[in-house]
């Protein structure tokens, strides 16, 4: 359908002189792109044909140059926030003073919010960011790990504080700067370009290793002591200073949260139920006690608590019930 | 704190709208629009800072002009249409685009006055909301025409003002003069001529809103 949209109608289009039917004729026409262009044209032409008012071009080009500089010295962020939106030079003046003074307030107060930044996933959430210098971490559910904002990697040692379980993925520095991961039980995990899982919640701090190289360093009584770590090896540190190294049979699987997967061996109800308590948030009840020392071995896919929840109770033949955050875990054969 | 940001970018509500595929309709139609920026198109790749003040020198006042019939402020256009003009520049947009740069800009200031309006409409929320509001395509108007309708019922609503009242505020918006300087040519008080430019822009504001954004309003009190 080629109607005739001519420059003519266009025009008066454009002044706001044409019937509805027409407009819709348009509307058709533009659809297609030679048309569309044609329409840009001719609405370049016309604007041009009755300016509203006068445009200081030059203005324009200093502007633009003035910005495009500013933006290859400094912070190219800052550059992109216009005052187009604050259209009165009193209220300007009004937000840029708000803006020093608070700023300045929340800096004072907030320290640690403008140092570090806080990583962080909910009940049954994981997720994998990359930090500055190149490393990745993924957090397995319920955990946090807290990072300078400023400069990392570029200064002295990559230091970060984690609660809860995360997987690192570090990328080796040249200059053989370290990568030190805290928790808050004081141990120390330090890194050179390696992968790793560190555990750390109330009841343990656990830090696996997948390759490369960890010292851990955690604290005995009054003395601070060393551990290396070789691929393989995992690291127990009970609450009560208790240290445990071991061999893993297959590291990879204390990662395997991050598909997902869960791999028991040979874990305990008891312990399956602090798992639920850490990434989900749920507060979980085992109300036969003799239940509470059935294991578990094997691995499964699941992708939230229920899904995790009914397998267990398949397995081991027994019986739940949630009611909001709470699951109670009873045995199979109920008197009634 | 959700910290995604580290990975994801923040998308930019102009790259983020996807340009409208260009069918290959035998070459002739779109050759014939490229062909009118060739001097351009290659100053943008071989230096893009020369080819942008190019851009400029040929678009600026046509688009600045343009703008105006939206936003109504003359400082508020030559805004827009210099961000357009910047991130066309910083985000290499030139290599991507795919119509005319003349249809590109003029597409982008109109969708970027509409959002203005729209955003001046519901000032409840913050502008970064209310940008990821109207990013979405669905948001915008569904056709080309109903921008001109936009920017006729902006004329429209100055045109209802009271004459005074209008010319002052076309004084200050248009004419981009101070409050001092319009108190001096009319002979009022400063404080008068500020009392009256509010008003104007809270009646043109008001017009607009009842008519083409009315829903955001809804849903900003549902919320």
């Amino acid at each position: 359908m080629n109607t005739n949209i001519t420059r003519e109608l266009l025009f008066d289009h454009f002044n706001g002189s044409v019937s509805a039917r027409q407009r819709r004729l348009i509307d058709e026409w533009v659809k297609k792109p030679e048309n569309a262009e044609l329409f840009y044209k001719y609405l370049m032409e016309w604007e041009l044909s009755r300016p509203q008012y006068h445009v200081d071009l030059q203005k324009g080009i200093e502007a633009f140059r003035e910005r495009d500089k500013k933006a290859q010295t400094g912070n190219p962020e800052t550059v992109l926030v216009t005052r187009a939106f604050v259209n009165n030079k009193r209220q300007l003046w009004l937000a840029a003073a708000w803006v020093v003074a608070v700023l300045g307030f929340l800096g004072w107060f907030f320290q640690n919010q403008l140092l570090y930044k806080n990583l962080s996933t909910g009940p049954g959430e994981i997720q994998t960011w990359t930090l500055e210098d190149g490393s990745s971490v993924s957090l397995n559910a319920n955990s946090e790990l807290t990072v300078p904002r400023w400069g990392f990697g570029s200064n002295a040692a990559r230091e970060v504080y984690l609660t809860g379980e995360a997987e690192f993925s570090v990328t080796h520095k040249t200059n053989g700067e370290s990568f030190i991961v805290k928790t808050r039980d004081h141990v120390d995990v330090i890194v050179l370009g390696t992968q790793f899982t560190v555990y750390s919640r109330p009841d343990k701090t656990e830090i696996s290793l997948n390759k490369g190289k960890v010292q851990v360093q955690h604290q005995t009584g009054l003395k601070r002591e060393d551990l290396i770590m070789a691929p393989g090896d995992m690291v127990t540190l009970s609450k009560k200073g208790h240290v445990e190294h071991n061999r893993l049979k297959e590291p990879a699987q204390y990662a395997a949260w991050k598909e997902s997967r869960f791999v028991f061996d040979e874990t305990s109800l008891t312990d399956i139920a602090r798992l639920l308590e850490n990434n989900y948030s749920l507060s979980v009840e085992i109300a036969s006690p003799e239940i509470a020392a059935l294991t578990i071995s094997g691995s499964f896919k699941a992708q939230d608590q229920y899904e995790l929840i009914n397998s267990i109770c398949r397995i081991l033949d027994i019986r739940y019930k949630i009611k909001g955050k709470k699951v109670i875990f009873s045995a199979e054969t109920k008197p009634e | 704190m959700n910290s995604k940001a580290i990975t994801s970018r923040q998308e930019d509500p102009i790259l983020s709208r996807p340009m409208e595929p260009v069918e290959d309709s035998g070459g002739s139609g779109m050759a014939e629009f490229q062909d009118d920026e060739f001097f351009i198109r290659s100053a943008l790749r071989s230096d893009p800072k020369v080819g942008v003040e190019l851009l400029y020198s040929r678009y600026y006042s046509a688009l600045c002009t343009h703008a105006i019939k939206f936003v109504g402020s003359r400082e508020i256009a030559e805004d827009i249409v210099s961000d357009i003009f910047y991130r066309f520049y910083s985000g290499r947009i030139f290599e991507r685009v795919t119509t005319s740069y003349r249809a590109y800009l003029f597409r982008t200031v109109r969708n970027q006055g509409y959002n203005y309006l729209k955003w001046e409409s519901a000032k409840k929320i913050p502008m970064e909301d209310s940008f990821d509001l109207t990013s979405s395509e669905s948001q915008q108007p569904d056709n080309i025409t109903q921008y001109e309708e936009l920017y006729q019922d902006v004329e429209k609503a100055i045109a209802t003002l009271p004459l005074r009242q209008r010319s002052i505020y076309l004084l200050f918006h248009f004419e981009g003069k101070s409050v001092k300087e319009i108190a001096l040519e009319l002979s009022i008080s400063a404080r008068t001529a500020e009392v009256q430019v509010y008003r104007a822009r809270n009646t043109v504001r008001a017009l607009i809103r009842n008519k083409w954004f009315i829903s955001i309003l809804i849903a900003l009190t549902i919320l």
